[in-house]
């Protein structure tokens, strides 16, 4: 009766054991993957970062070139935007654009545009302040 | 009585595969979510990285943007503005706005409990060619700075007594104008490039100066006037008045009646808004 009893424990015990195992190696594989790819994330999110950095170093020594001149007619607007108001005042703005160059991970060089207003050329005021005599 | 015995036995170990799987189950579970939180973080990481860029660009646009603005409002700074009045180009400036928002009671200083009813929003229509600059958003409200009420007050009659009123060249509109300065302006720009947006917002002192058709004199309620260093009254009659008397005076704010408006930059910062609360539309 006792050896009975442990074949059908064993036995149970064996089922159990190949489904965990099958669904170890699921686990397995899916805990790989997952590991690689956020391996991969890290790495690529890292080489990015680095970019950045160097893009914006660069970023701050360019010189800013200019691209055109567009006039701004501004509206009054609610916060969202969705209701429009009379138009209120125009602005020329001079366009710019700056050009970074930098070397990415395999050395080659790349360069990325940015875009801005500017610049500024203040047209020099009248300067006497034009108070009432005495 | 064998039989019984293995048939409980037989209950206990099925009872126990159950379990044994459940626990299983459980454990994949959590191995399957801590796998999804793997993936989640790494792509996280990398959006994040990406996002820097779009971030970077927001940023360039909204400060340059509000460069342009205070260039704009150094443009007209210490000129006669009455002199300017015919100009096309000043009459639809930005500056001369900001002159009108400064004066126009219908843009109500702000109010930290009603900010939608008292911060001022104005948007460009942009053409469709203009992708890579985004949409600016310009942002205006006024701050009252001052404890006392700058717009009226008492002065004390500079002329001699004697000479009706005159023979000074003490000017008291010229005492009553000097230098008002009411508001702080503050011009914030939001620049919106592919679902980022990024603010950068400057600070103005105002100092403002009005003709004199601005200015209320009145003595003991009857209104007088400054006329060639003299006082006179509404028909244009001389007045003798005591030095050292006293004068009471008003100053209605008129964008028309305004001579001088000068803009000094005070403090200027960047930030990423995460936006919320109503609108208003200011016209």
């Amino acid at each position: 009766m006792k050896k009975l009893i442990k074949y059908r424990k064993s036995g149970e015990t064996l089922v159990e054991v190949m489904v965990c195992a099958v669904l170890f190696l699921m686990m397995a594989a899916v805990m790989q993957g997952a590991i690689s790819f956020s391996t991969n994330a890290q790495h690529k999110s890292e080489q990015i970062r680095e970019n950045n950095a160097k893009i914006c170093r660069s970023l701050r020594t360019t010189g800013t070139t200019e691209n055109g001149t567009k006039t701004y007619t501004f509206k009054a607007t609610s916060m969202d935007g969705s209701v429009e108001g009379k138009e209120v005042f125009t602005i020329k703005v001079p366009l710019g654009k700056k050009e970074a160059a930098y070397q990415d991970g395999q050395g080659n060089n790349q360069t990325v545009d940015f875009y801005l207003y500017g610049p500024v050329t203040v047209t020099a005021g009248g300067g006497g302040t034009g108070g009432g005599g005495s | 009585m064998f039989r019984r015995k293995l048939k409980n036995i037989r209950i206990k170990t099925e009872s126990r595969a159950g379990s044994s799987l459940i626990m299983v189950v459980c454990v994949s579970a959590f191995l399957v979510a801590f796998a999804l939180a793997m993936v989640y973080t790494g792509s996280m990481l990398m959006a994040r990285a990406n996002r820097r860029l779009e971030q970077e660009r927001c940023y360039q646009l909204a400060s340059s943007f509000a460069k342009v603005l205070d260039g704009e409002l150094e443009r007209y700074g210490g000129r006669d503005l009455e002199a300017l009045k015919s100009d096309t180009t000043y009459n639809n400036s930005f500056y001369r706005f900001a002159c009108q928002f400064l004066e126009d009671s219908r843009y109500q200083e702000y109010n930290p409990e009603h900010p939608e009813l008292t911060t001022f929003y104005y948007r460009h229509t942009a053409d469709a060619g203009d992708d890579n600059y985004g949409k600016a958003t310009i942002i205006l409200y006024k701050e009252n700075d001052q404890e006392t009420d700058v717009m009226t007050g008492m002065i004390t009659n500079p002329a001699s007594p004697g000479a009706g009123g005159s023979g000074t060249d003490a000017n008291p509109i010229e005492t009553v104008m000097a230098n008002i300065s009411r508001f702080t302006l503050h011009v914030e720009v939001v620049a919106e490039l592919d679902g980022m947006t990024y603010s950068y917002s400057t600070a103005y002192d105002t100092q403002v100066r009005y003709t004199e058709k601005a200015v209320e004199f009145t003595v003991d309620g009857n209104t007088i006037h400054w006329k060639d260093n003299k006082w006179t009254d509404n028909n244009g009659n001389e007045l003798s008045l005591e030095q050292n008397a006293l004068i009471s005076y008003k100053i209605s704010p008129s964008l028309e009646e305004l001579s001088e408006c000068t803009f000094t930059k005070t403090i200027s910062e960047g930030a990423n808004p995460e936006a919320g609360g109503g609108g208003g539309v200011g016209s």
